[in-house]
């Protein structure tokens, strides 16, 4: 089943210039792989007029409904 | 067809192209062009160190006008008769020092990044990039450029400067306070999620009961089961997910 999750805020740049950022972001990453999903992309997008960068992810199962 | 033959359409066509372009509003220009591409990558293990793959591009292009445009400008003189009358159609930056400083447009621009990351080495990169005209290349010249180091590792004082005085004062950027959140929101479904696995049969039934009772989900389609819990829990809001995290503990 995929997922995807929203960080308001967050992008390349800040993960790239930032290493506050990217040590959060690093922590964020073992989360999701401690909840058994594995993060198959990330993207910069717009949501709600907020920009950040949107997490897709992925469980390896097939959608129960 | 020969060659001379093709060279010669090319050579016309390309005429023709050059032809079609209209004129430049300012001929008089600075252009200053730069593309910047910065990588990070992580790797991850086998035993599940999670990795993260940064990609950064940047294309910057400066077009900087020095002149005014002599022929549609106001201030252009209808017969210029002397050096001073076009030096006046020059674009200035000027400062109130003693004596008054003036050079050309002042612009400063500044680019910086920096990397650092691996699972068996040290893999870093850096990267400074300033560009800079008139009075503010002056400055960066004067001072700027001992707090500036383009070695190996990319600095910009200014930025490191201010996020120095937050990391000071405690401050948290939102944005690492966002990340820590959905840290902590994955963290708590994942301790459910193993939870319970460790539970016996008897016990999954009992903490699913209770959970759907709880979180009002008794509804056939929207109940929370054995096969379906990961994908429920993405889906509770994060009350819910405390609940299931306080009642996993005591099924």
């Amino acid at each position: 089943m995929e997922r995807k999750h929203f960080i308001p805020g967050l992008n390349f740049e800040g993960l790239a210039t930032d290493p506050n950022t990217l040590a959060a972001f690093r922590t964020l990453l073992a989360s999701i792989k401690q909840a058994k999903w594995d993060v198959t992309k990330a993207e910069e997008t717009t949501k709600d007029g907020l920009s950040g960068l949107i997490l897709t992810m992925n469980d390896g199962k097939s959608d129960p409904s | 067809m020969p060659y001379n033959k093709r060279s010669t359409i090319l050579a016309l066509l390309t005429a023709a192209a050059l032809s079609g372009c209209s004129t430049p509003k300012h001929t008089d220009l600075l252009v200053f062009g730069t593309n910047t591409q910065f990588g990070v990558a992580l790797t991850s293990d086998a035993t599940s160190t999670p990795g993260v793959n940064i990609g950064y591009k940047r294309y910057e292009l400066v077009l900087m006008p020095l002149y005014v445009n002599a022929k549609e400008s106001r201030f252009a003189p209808s017969t210029p008769t002397s050096p001073t009358d076009t030096d006046k159609l020059k674009y200035v930056g000027s400062e109130a020092t003693t004596p008054a400083a003036t050079d050309t447009y002042s612009v400063l621009a500044s680019f910086g990044a920096r990397g650092s990351a691996n699972t068996s080495g040290t893999a870093e990169v850096g990267i400074a990039q300033y560009f800079a005209t008139g009075l503010a290349a002056r400055t960066l010249a004067y001072a700027g450029g001992a707090l500036i180091n383009t070695g190996d590792k990319a600095s910009e004082n200014a930025p490191e400067t201010a996020k120095a005085a937050a990391a000071a004062a405690g401050a948290e950027s939102p944005v690492v306070i966002a990340l820590k959140a959905s840290a902590n929101r994955f963290t708590a479904e994942g301790q459910i999620m193993d939870e319970f696995s460790k539970l016996d049969d008897i016990r999954k039934n009992s903490f699913l009961a209770k959970l759907n009772q709880g979180i009002n989900r008794t509804n056939g389609s929207n109940a929370v089961t054995a096969a379906n819990m990961q994908q429920q829990l993405s889906s509770m809001n994060d009350a819910e997910i405390a609940y299931a995290a306080l009642l996993i503990k005591n099924p």
